[in-house]
């Protein structure tokens, strides 16, 4: 698999030898391994949600559902992508269950997801536009789009971890591009 | 058919923006770290330490069958149990030194009927409460309230059970329920599994 430059997902031997100290007891390793996914994983699961509060929710059960699932995990070699699989599940889980609620996205949460310390008020207002938008997506449309063009995966990888076909993810892909430059585009004008 | 290699710059400009870092509680390794306190760990990383190995059960062969009307175990050791309806007490010793560790030294074998008495093992340091939740208890965690046996935060039950399939859980303080990590598991959708532990007869 190729390197990425968004997610690491890649295989790594450093995970491994930390899953193997965990197994065996040393429950304060897993500190590494939350602090080494914890900032890629956070914005896939904001961008997913659209807000911080069902993101740190959907990511905290991920870790922990891998933690005690930690014994099955049959290649720690890719830890990372193991617990990617069970975040997306969980932003899946989430999704559906603020469907049934259905929640409105709610424009002040935007703004706090932005870590950086100033943007201009036109900038801000422009992502805001962006993440409303993706909201309006279909799911698995917008979970191909972020892994394709936020995260950067090939779709040889996308596919490994979602377990959807390439041909069917370059479809989503395509109609996800298409649904957002038609949303934001009236935005612009 | 769809390319993917068709570089757009407006979705190239989405994709940037949505690449912006987002923040996160700063206290949320932390909550992460606090909430695998009262995990599972497998025993066998502890048996050097290993105290409640030391201890001599003593089981009420009527305790033992009453609870067996409802109950059915599994876990890490298992011990023939004596047949239900004995008014005898059994008394079963766990011997530290001989290998494996977790091998009864003394078999009560008295009837190739008997219950099988299962031992859970759980070390959980900071739980002030662990049960034992399964099917063989209609996963009612009042049924098999485990015992705090180590200084080391080993938490132990032993369960009669017929021989059998079973599911179960561990359920820390009242609310956290996990599975065990030294026992297979149900179904593959992460967190919602069960353990599971074949009971057989033991000759």
């Amino acid at each position: 698999m190729a390197i990425s430059q968004g997610l690491p997902l890649q295989s790594d031997n450093d995970d491994a030898e930390i899953v193997a100290r965990v197994v065996a007891g040393d429950t304060a390793a897993y500190a590494i391994l939350v602090g080494r996914y914890r900032a890629q994983f956070t914005r896939y699961a904001v961008r997913m949600l659209g807000n911080r509060e069902d993101a740190e929710e959907a990511l905290q059960d991920a870790f922990l559902r891998a933690y005690r699932s930690l014994a099955k995990c049959d290649d720690p070699v890719r830890f990372g992508s193991w617990l990617f699989r069970i975040l997306a599940n969980r932003c899946r889980t989430a999704g559906t269950r603020r469907g049934r609620r259905e929640r409105t996205f709610v424009r002040d949460d935007v703004a706090l997801l932005d870590a950086s310390e100033e943007h201009p008020e036109d900038q801000t207002a422009w992502r805001e536009e962006i993440q409303r938008a993706l909201l309006m997506l279909e799911e698995d449309q917008r979970e191909a789009f972020l892994l394709k063009h936020v995260e950067e995966l090939g779709y040889e990888e996308i596919a490994e971890l979602t377990g959807v076909g390439v041909s069917a993810l370059k479809m989503r892909v395509k109609r996800a591009c298409e649904r957002l430059r038609a949303l934001l585009q009236e935005v612009q004008r | 058919m769809v390319h993917d290699d068709d570089f757009d710059p407006f979705i190239a400009e989405i994709a940037r923006e949505l690449r912006a870092p987002v923040s996160i509680d700063a206290r949320f390794d932390e909550r992460v770290m606090a909430a695998l306190e009262p995990a599972v760990i497998p025993i066998t990383v502890h048996r050097s330490a290993r105290p409640w190995y030391r201890r001599t059960f003593n089981f009420s062969v009527s305790q033992v069958a009453g609870l067996a009307a409802a109950a059915a175990l599994v876990g890490v050791v298992t011990m023939k149990a004596a047949k239900p309806g004995a008014e005898e007490a059994a008394t079963v010793a766990v011997q530290q030194d001989s290998a494996p560790a977790l091998q009864p030294v003394a078999d009560v074998t008295r009837d190739p009927s008997a219950l099988e008495l299962q031992q859970f093992l759980l070390i959980a340091p900071n739980a002030t409460s662990v049960s034992l939740v399964g099917d063989f208890s209609d996963w009612d965690a009042s049924r098999f309230k485990m015992e705090r046996v180590s200084d080391d935060g080993a938490w132990s039950i032993t369960v009669p059970l017929p021989p059998g399939r079973y599911e179960y859980q561990f359920e820390v303080d009242g609310k956290l329920r996990i599975t065990d990590p030294t026992r297979p598991q149900t179904s593959s959708d992460f967190g919602s599994a069960n353990s599971v532990i074949t009971v057989e007869h033991r000759d």
